[in-house]
């Protein structure tokens, strides 16, 4: 049996014997071990490089919900399938595998484990599986050979050597396995009686059974022959295959099972998390490479370079130097392996002795001297992100991209002292007066007298009976444009009978500009003073109007003691009140044609597509969606703190808001709408600089057009 | 270089003053470092980090100054000297005098002082002190270099620039476009709870002049629009605005 030769024969009923024809066929139960053990002390060179990691990522809660990503992302392949083209091919590739892995496992099984042969119909109905899901796969790799090499989009702009040997290597081998199927169906049509005795396989191996019949005029000999040479051939290049998986591209199919379940399952929102026992912390952010976490050094390598996030950004798409594939996740992968080494060298060393060790080997130094921040990743890849998520929301493999850059951020600011001036002084405003703008703190309520609307909001000092509480922001009380926003939504929620309540100068910023720009230490600060003043009045229902106090108060207050609220946006409210009849159109807008913006952090940062595009058809008024809406939305450049530092335009570029306000001018509206003061105040500069008459209104503006 | 740089905390310049019984009122003020002197305390530590040396800040006030001092301290100072006397109940020649005392005690080579404090804006303590101190001052600096133990200073006059030699030591104050004040880093912050503080109580001196009264500027009135007017009697009331309520002289 373990030694045995089996020719290839007619059998009395369906099935087939694997290794049939091949003298010495035993030896590959044998050989199997080099690729299978090659495989292991690959798997394991990488994940004891994930150990290394010095940062904290603590991922082991709701198994349940893991579980569940886990088969929703590897087995229905729900993200990769989310761009039609290349997402089914690699469905079909994927799913190719799974069963081909299956037959060979069985195969293994039948061979080690003495499991009988599959045999009859259910040999009939698997070998169909197999052979149609296999063909199907090979159809895959070649349409994805097409995009890569032939239709070429810009998001696969850095194809390498290796990406053309993988696809090729797995051609081959599938496309080998159809040759020696085909070879041995028609060996055995030569041997049969008649066909009716294999005619089985014609149900069984559809495709193999097309090979077969090209090989019909050809000698039995020769066919045996080709046959056992192929397989060989065959057996080599799959044995190749599982050997080469840790050390290519083809890793990814375990970085991506590993993703899927470790993945942040916080809402999206709060992907940046808060330093714990700031006042005791000896170091901030990422200062060096291992100072990530091991699930960052996964996703170093989860990347397979399918470049969704490099088409959806708005740094790449307007020239900057960051690229979240290239010159981010890339270039931190390719310093973490370079790095490992040494740092593995120096595990068990003293830091002195190791210093000692690194700086007189004279090969250890160009690695051990580079700066993660200034040579490997660059600090103006780290300051062009607008934090727009977009890299986060099309990224398949569930990599963090806007913590990594918050916490080279935190870094820079907190420990270098290294930050542009503007940002310089944007904190120093958030320090002496709690805004940005850094108007004195004392005229935060002023807004409301200057727009005379002080009667319709009850200060919280001074009577805590209202409905929700007004968290304002400071584009509100300091933007003399946006007070006007102010003064329509409070007006709005007036007429829906909703009472407003405000913390006036007890307010101070959400955070968010602090946070986002590295600063978690004046974060800390700002947010502990609103959840204090929050708790003070027993607030329990927070309303906002700037989106990016919303997702501060909603996703990340919560990280902190007792900053737990019920926080909407007002287009969320409003649109409740139009569908409860709270609000009546006085009148309609219709012939109005405008354009709708999404901001990044109402939109990918909390999935509100649809409640501001209700209000809009509400006031009937035509919508008319930008190329680029809903999740696919272009950031207006001001997220991420970067409303407060300078933009320069790179040659052959526009600035990013030129670049929104070009996108949403050609779709010809009257008015262009947003809901986020920085993205009225960003596309507002962007028309006035075209000359345009187009009007840029806040979403609550318009509907009290239609109201009155 | 052995430098001292005398910082005065000041209001947040953005900051509502109120007035309470004549005084202002401190409730919810927040104070700062002078923003003019944080540009000589940059300076000073643009200099150390160019030549070596050790910058002290020195910083007259009640217990809260110290807080300036720690600013200072946080953005890369060595140590700090508070000068113990209550809030602003001297005038600037008793200022003048106690500074110089403690600056002669320090000894050193150079002293940066912001040209004007952004609160009572009377820019006179430095040239008192210098004066006192026997030593050349340069004021209004907006570019200091060294050369031969010398002390070039390039400085803002009338419609121009005038460069000037001073010999060491020396006191400088320094205008804002000399350079950028650093942020701290959470790390200087770190490190300057480590670095000392130390108190000196003021010397009694006696002062020369006393603020009499603080008055608050009239509150800015709203704009008036005239409008839906003919323009006849736009002007006339214009002109009635003009002569009753601004009560414009009109010479005949």
């Amino acid at each position: 049996m373990f030694f045995g030769f089996h020719p290839i024969e007619i059998y009395d009923k369906p099935m087939r014997v694997v290794g049939a024809n091949i003298p010495y066929e035993w030896l590959i139960y044998i050989i199997m071990f080099i690729p299978l053990t090659l495989f292991v002390i690959g798997a394991w060179k990488k994940i004891s490089i994930y150990l290394l990691a010095k940062g904290k990522a603590d991922r082991g809660d709701n198994l349940w919900a893991r579980t569940k990503s886990f088969l929703m992302t590897v087995f229905v392949q729900r993200n990769v399938i989310k761009k039609p083209l290349s997402g089914t091919m690699h469905f079909l590739l994927f799913w190719g595998f799974v069963v081909l892995f299956i037959a060979a496992a069985i195969d293994a099984a039948h061979y080690w484990l003495n499991w009988p042969h599959v045999e009859g119909s259910f040999y009939i109905g698997f070998s169909w599986i197999v052979d149609v899901l296999g063909f199907l796969a090979l159809i895959g790799i070649c349409v994805l050979a097409f995009v890569r090499y032939v239709q070429k989009p810009d998001r696969l702009n850095d194809t390498k050597a290796s990406d053309g040997w993988v696809i090729l290597l797995i051609f081959v081998i599938l496309f080998s396995g159809y040759v020696i199927e085909g070879l041995r169906i028609a060996a055995q049509i030569q041997m049969a009686p008649n066909m009716a005795v294999i005619l089985y396989e014609r149900a069984a191996s559809p495709f193999g059974w097309l090979f077969a019949k090209m090989f019909a005029g050809t000698v039995l000999g020769s066919i045996l022959l080709a046959h056992r040479i192929l397989w060989w051939v065959h057996m080599a290049l799959a044995f190749m295959f599982i050997a080469l998986v840790p050390s290519t591209k083809l890793w990814h199919i375990f970085t991506s099972m590993a993703n899927s379940f470790v993945r942040d399952l916080s809402p999206k929102g709060s992907s940046i998390k808060k330093i714990e026992n700031i006042e005791e912390a000896e170091t901030f952010g990422v200062e060096n490479i291992e100072d990530f976490s091991w699930k960052d050094f996964l996703d170093f390598d989860a990347c397979i370079r399918c470049g969704r996030c490099q088409e959806n950004c708005p740094a790449y798409l307007t020239g900057k130097p960051l690229n979240p594939k290239i010159t981010l996740i890339q270039n931190l992968r390719k310093h973490m392996e370079e790095k490992a080494p040494y740092l593995k060298a120096m595990v068990g060393q003293s830091e002195a002795e190791a210093e000692v060790a690194m700086t007189q080997d004279e090969e250890v130094k160009p690695v051990m001297e580079q700066s993660l921040i200034y040579d490997v990743v660059t600090t103006e890849v780290i300051w062009d992100c607008t934090n727009c998520r977009a890299c986060m929301e099309h990224c398949p493999m569930y990599i963090e991209h806007i913590p990594k850059i918050t916490d080279m951020r935190r870094n820079l600011v907190m420990w270098q002292g290294d930050m542009p001036s503007e940002a310089q002084m944007t904190f120093t405003n958030l320090e002496r007066n709690y805004n940005p703008w850094g108007v004195g703190w004392a005229n935060r309520a002023d807004w409301l007298n200057e727009r005379g609307i002080a009667d319709k909001v009850k200060i919280a000092s001074e009577d805590q009976d209202f409905d929700y509480l007004l968290f304002g922001g400071c584009a509100i009380a300091f933007d003399d444009r946006y007070k006007r926003v102010g003064e329509a939504v409070v007006k709005v929620f007036e007429q829906a009978g909703v009472t407003l309540g405000y913390l006036g100068t007890e307010e101070q910023h959400c955070g968010d500009t602090a946070r986002r720009l590295g600063n978690e230490y004046l974060a800390q600060t700002l947010i502990g003073a609103n959840i204090e003043a929050f708790n003070n009045y027993r607030v329990s229902k927070i309303v906002t109007t700037c989106p990016h106090c919303f997702n501060a108060l909603k996703n990340e207050y919560p990280q902190f003691e007792g900053g737990t609220f019920e926080v909407y946006h007002y287009t969320e409210l409003i649109a409740k009140f139009i569908s409860e009849g709270k609000l009546k159109p006085a009148k309609s807008l219709s012939g109005t044609r405008l354009t709708y913006h999404d901001s990044c952090m109402l939109g990918r940062h909390n999935d509100i597509y649809q409640a501001p595009r209700d209000i809009l058809k509400f006031t009937g008024s035509t919508l008319v969606e930008m190329e680029r809406s809903r999740n696919k939305g272009f950031c207006c450049g001001a997220g991420g703190g970067r409303m407060w530092l300078e933009e320069d335009a790179v040659e052959g570029f526009k600035r990013i808001n030129d670049t929104r306000t070009d996108q949403a001018l050609a779709t010809n509206p009257e008015i262009i709408i947003t809901n986020c003061p920085f993205c009225l105040t960003m596309l507002d500069d962007g028309v006035k600089g075209v000359e345009s008459e187009v009007k840029v209104l806040d979403i609550s503006e318009l509907l009290t057009q239609s109201l009155n | 270089m052995k430098i001292a740089v005398c910082v005065k905390q000041t209001f947040d310049t953005e900051a509502k003053i109120v007035l309470k019984d004549g005084k202002i009122s401190g409730d919810g003020i927040n104070l700062i470092i002078n923003p003019y002197d944080e540009v000589a305390v940059e300076e000073a530590l643009q200099i150390k980090a160019k030549q070596g040396g050790e910058v002290i800040v020195i910083c007259a006030g009640s217990d809260r100054a110290t807080e300036a001092i720690r600013q200072a301290l946080a953005m890369g100072a060595d140590r700090g000297v508070l000068i113990k006397m209550a809030d602003g109940d001297v005038d600037e020649y008793a200022r003048a005098v106690i500074l110089a005392e403690v600056l002669k005690e320090q000894g050193a080579d150079l002293i940066l002082c912001g040209h004007v404090a952004a609160d009572d804006g009377s820019s006179q303590v430095p040239t008192r002190a210098a004066e006192i101190m026997g030593i050349p001052h340069a004021n209004v600096v907006t570019k200091l270099e060294f050369a031969d133990g010398k002390a070039i200073c390039t400085r803002e006059v009338d419609g121009g620039m005038e460069v000037m030699e001073v010999a060491l030591p020396a006191i400088v104050t320094c205008q804002v476009s000399l350079n950028e004040p650093r942020y701290p880093s959470m790390k200087g912050i770190m490190q300057a709870k480590k670095k000392p503080v130390a108190n000196v109580d003021a010397p009694a001196v006696e002062s020369k002049a006393k603020v009499v009264e603080l008055v608050l500027p009239a509150a800015k009135q709203a704009g008036r629009k005239l409008e839906g007017m003919e323009p006849e009697d736009a002007a006339k009331e214009l002109a009635a605005w003009l002569l009753n309520e601004v009560k414009v002289e009109v010479k005949k």
